[in-house]
């Protein structure tokens, strides 16, 4: 009842958005949907968005933290709102391209759903080993692991999440076999390698970076195909020998399929300039995120192109939620 | 010395005009929204959170933790006065303390609160600022065995807690064990127990429970006992507590703090496991056990105290390892990001005016929260004088209203009346509710550790034996189980002889 | 005292207890087990639900000695009328709005009071939702709907 009332209400609200409301738009607060409770750094980056876009659009941006179902309730919820631009979704990689592949009935499809306004900002995974496993680089772990099948154990954020997809991918491009150690998040997955309950993690920038610094971790690789600023001398995957070897994290935003190019044109210009200015950089950089802003169809073929990748990694690997 | 250096430096940053400022600010809202059923400390920081952004750093973060620890301080007034418990910590609260609430001593249970929690406050932050890096780095030894060891021990402890039947005791961890898996299973990804509803798939949020257990099922059964409704008001006796009463929380509130302390330090179990802990405890070493649930001051100062004392030493994960203890926390850890500072194990070395300048403001508000609420001991018992077919709406009100807010969702509302019903009904038979909270809240982090420990050992369960602080856990919890258990049986076999005789 | 064991806390109980663990054994026994050393998801749960049982049929078999009589008393109609009106808040608050909604939870929930007085109630539902509109919708930003849809 209530979702057909959605409908009904949807399809009259963009029967009679007459052009004149799309040119002074917005004229009302806009919702802007987060798969995430309140608290956490992603919670920092929607706030740091929504305050730059707020001002520049004049209106407030209010944050609904929708959290659950590996933010598919989120994604849900904005993919059957009224298409006028006062419902948006922040979108993350993994709930958006990995899901897809890893749930086969889902009540909404990304990528007829959606139109995706622009990435709001990137950034890669950094492979770390604790320091008393004997292997400084990508060559040493291979062949260490190859010596004591099983023995090292990689440590993720839960089946599915991208630390975990990493290593799968890790293990089918070099014939390797590790151990899973499943962590409630990425947090609990990075102090696994602290104290060498788990010898290695694909973790996020700040789950890492500082540990590396303070020499309780050793740094291996990273994931993306150019080398992390702030690590210069730490190689990548892809130049290490596993050529091809491209993960990340990324953030974008996403309005429901319908919604009038101006508007998305408006929120488009509004979102890239709230990313690159100063301070959400400097934000955004400490947690090891690059802001980028481009445009939709860069956005629309990013998600297309992942969707493919991990469809394919979790069919390789066989991965299933049960 | 370093130490006093450091301290030094720490005070003059705390007790700076803006450290005095944003601290009371941070204090004042603490209380009043952890005052509010159903409003916690993390909807209140992320609303704040842009506002901090102003802020200097250290400020910014003075004020995040008085939020912190003063919306903690303020939840165990809501669970004396009205048996709300609206986090995990202050579900001990309410067992005794709001049974003192119901005898007319509200003013003595809220007082030993701040004064217990002072005492563990001023205690626990010495602990952080002496011993912060060394436990850290204990805290690292802490790998799944142990997790899961400590979780079986502190289960024990709640059966311990209830009186009455041993086994409904047990039952009722084993039922909350099970209602906790309830969500997405970590290893798998299984979906359990969600009745095909999504919104179930993060499982069922412990407010919601505890909320609709204790406080809705308590409103009712309220209404339905018309002579116990007026039972606050009429024979309010003095606001403080006694000679007797500080003799008798002197013990539990130096054994809370230390219990407290430690098990802080646990990254995400410490809070609340040393609540329950502190009243096993001192239900054991109490000479009248049978007081315990009918408003024993000692069972709301120790783990009042404990409770304080793990609050202040869970910053040192949080700050030291980048481990969020809690949301809360994890909002800090935000907050701290955004101003360009990564935690981790180099904060205390580059940000030392930051590191130190908290660990004195924690000291500071604590101190405030005991200036400030002293005075409105009067003011809060007062509350309980209004008409209670006036006070109860408010609550209920409240109540889902908070709720509904913890994911936007109604379908939490329903659990709350769902959670109601539940409560009533085991009331009614005699089960005791806090050992299912407990249950509830260690059921998926003990299960998570149990098989992530055997996926480690290659499905060998002696390793739950063979590392030394686990078994010394385990050790524990089986001492404490035959002590419970040996008695009981004893005591079945005397009758037994009795009635042959 | 030992009147009729249907009238027994923990016979009854234990029956509650029995019946809860049956279920939840049926819903787990669709997840996989697992082994040892790869525990399924199934394997708490079922373990667990088989636990439970055994408690609850240990705690009913021992009724008859340790039980005591369940007292009803107190009346169904304080349990039906708050369920019941937090049940209606969960249902009307997205359609209706916060501040109906809220209207219509304070004053269903004093229907549990008796006497119920009319005048009083109104009076304590416009204060009250005034409140918690003021707290949530506009102190902590909750993006609620204050009003109706469509209005």
């Amino acid at each position: 009842m209530r979702k057909l009332c959605a409908a009904v209400f949807a399809i009259s609200m963009a029967a009679c958005l007459p052009a004149a409301a799309q040119a002074d738009y917005p004229t009302k607060p806009i919702r802007l949907v987060l798969p995430y409770p309140a608290g956490g750094s992603t919670d920092g980056i929607a706030r740091l968005v929504a305050d730059g876009m707020s001002r520049r659009l004049g209106q407030q941006m209010v944050i609904d933290n929708r959290p659950g179902a590996a933010g598919n309730i989120a994604s849900d919820l904005v993919a059957k709102a009224a298409p006028d631009g006062y419902t948006l979704l922040l979108g993350f990689n993994t709930a958006l391209t990995v899901t897809p592949g890893l749930s086969p009935n889902l009540t909404f499809n990304v990528q007829k759903d959606f139109v995706p306004i622009t990435e709001l900002a990137d950034g890669q995974y950094i492979l770390v080993v604790n320091p008393e496993l004997p292997v400084k680089n990508v060559a040493e772990l291979v062949a260490y692991a190859k010596e004591n099948p099983g023995k090292i154990s990689f440590s993720s954020g839960g089946l599915g999440s991208s630390h975990h997809l990493s290593a799968e991918l890790f293990m089918a491009m070099t014939g390797t076999k590790l151990t899973h150690l499943s962590y409630k998040g990425g947090g609990p997955a990075a102090t696994a390698v602290l104290g060498n309950e788990a010898q290695m993690v694909f973790g996020s920038v700040a789950t890492t970076v500082p540990h590396i610094q303070a020499g309780k971790m050793r740094a291996i690789a990273t994931t993306g195909l150019q080398r992390f600023p702030a690590l210069p001398d730490v190689p990548t995957l892809d130049e290490s020998g596993l050529k091809g070897f491209d993960v990340g994290t990324w953030y974008g935003l996403l309005a429901p399929a319908g919604t009038p190019q101006p508007i998305i044109d408006r929120l488009q210009q509004a979102a890239s300039a709230a990313v690159n200015e100063d301070s959400a950089k400097s934000g955004l950089a400490l947690m090891g995120l690059r802001p980028i802003g481009g445009s939709g169809k860069d956005f629309n073929d990013l998600i297309v192109r992942e969707t493919a990748t991990w469809a394919r990694i979790i069919k390789e690997a066989g991965i299933k939620l049960q | 010395m370093e130490l006093f250096s450091n301290l030094a430096l720490g005070f003059s940053v705390a007790l700076s005009f803006h450290g005095l400022l944003y601290c009371f600010v941070g204090v004042m809202l603490g209380t009043f929204i952890g005052v509010l059923p159903g409003v916690g400390p993390l909807v209140t920081i992320s609303v704040l959170l842009p506002i901090t952004y102003n802020l200097e750093p250290s400020s910014a973060l003075i004020m995040l933790a008085g939020i912190y620890y003063g919306a903690q301080y303020g939840g165990s007034t809501t669970a004396i006065l009205v048996n709300l418990p609206g986090e995990s910590s202050s579900v001990v609260t309410c067992l005794d303390g709001h049974q003192m609430a119901r005898r007319g001593r509200a003013g003595p249970a809220l007082a030993i609160a701040a004064i217990g929690s002072f005492i563990a406050g001023t205690v626990s932050n010495v602990v952080v600022a002496a011993f912060a890096p060394a436990l850290s780095a204990w805290a690292l030894n802490f790998g799944s065995p142990e997790y899961f060891s400590i979780m079986v021990l502190g289960l024990v402890t709640a059966a311990v807690l209830s009186h009455g039947s041993m086994i409904k005791a047990i039952s009722m961890i084993v039922l909350g064990l099970i209602l906790g898996l309830s969500g997405t299973d970590v290893n798998s990804g299984t979906y359990r127990f969600t009745f095909g509803l999504p919104e179930l798939t993060d499982g069922i949020d412990f407010v919601v429970v505890a909320m609709g257990m204790f406080g809705l099922a308590e409103i009712i059964a309220n209404i339905q006992r018309p002579e116990a409704r007026e039972i606050f008001s009429s024979k309010v006796s003095n606001l403080l507590p006694s000679r007797a009463d500080m003799k008798a929380s002197a013990w539990p509130i130096a054994r809370g703090t230390a219990l407290g302390s430690i098990l802080g330090i646990l990254p995400g179990t410490g809070t609340t496991i040393s609540s329950f802990m502190s009243y096993a405890l001192e239900k054991k070493f109490s000479r009248h056990p049978e007081r315990f649930g009918h408003g024993a001051i000692e069972g709301v100062a120790g783990p009042e105290s404990a409770n304080n004392a793990a609050a202040q030493t869970a910053f040192i994960p949080t700050l030291t390892l980048g481990i969020p203890h809690n949301g809360t926390m994890a909002l800090m850890l935000g907050a701290l990001t955004m101003f360009g500072i990564a935690p981790g194990p180099q904060v205390m070395t580059s940000h030392p005016d930051l590191f130190w300048g908290l660990v004195a403001s924690m000291w500071i508000g604590n101190l405030m929260l005991l200036v400030l609420n002293l005075p409105m001991l009067g003011l809060w018992v007062k509350m309980l004088a209004v008409p209670y077919r006036l006070l109860y709406p408010a609550i209920v009100i409240l109540s889902c209203v908070g709720v509904y807010t913890l994911s936007n969702s109604s379908l939490s509302v329903v659990l709350l009346a769902v959670f109601g019903l539940v409560g009533l009904v085991f009331v009614k038979l005699d089960f005791a509710p806090a050992p299912l909270l407990l249950g509830f809240i260690l059921g998926p982090m003990m299960e998570e550790n149990l098989r992530r420990s055997m996926v480690m050992s290659r499905g060998d369960p002696s390793i739950f034996v063979t590392r030394p602080m686990s078994v010394a856990m385990l050790l524990i919890a089986a001492i404490l189980l035959a002590s419970m258990l040996i008695p009981m049986i004893r005591h079945k076999k005397e009758e037994a002889v009795a009635s042959d005789a | 005292m030992k009147t009729s064991i249907l009238g027994n806390k923990d016979f009854l109980g234990g029956l509650l207890l029995v019946a809860i663990g049956a279920g939840a054994a049926f819903i787990s026994r669709s997840y996989p087990m697992g082994t040892l050393r790869q525990m399924g998801p199934g394997f708490m749960p079922f373990s667990l639900a088989l636990l439970l049982m055994g408690l609850g049929l240990l705690l009913a078999l021992r009724a008859p000695h340790d039980g005591e009589e369940l007292e009803w008393g107190g009346g169904l109609r304080p349990v039906l009328v708050v369920l019941g009106a937090v049940l209606l808040f969960a249902q009307v608050l997205e359609p209706l709005g916060l501040v109906l909604s809220s209207m219509i939870l304070i004053i269903a929930s004093s229907l549990a009071h008796t006497p119920f007085r009319l005048r009083e109630t109104l009076l304590l539902s416009v204060g009250l939702t005034v409140g918690v509109v003021l707290l949530f919708a506009y102190a902590l930003e909750i993006p609620f709907a204050l009003w109706p849809r469509g209005l």
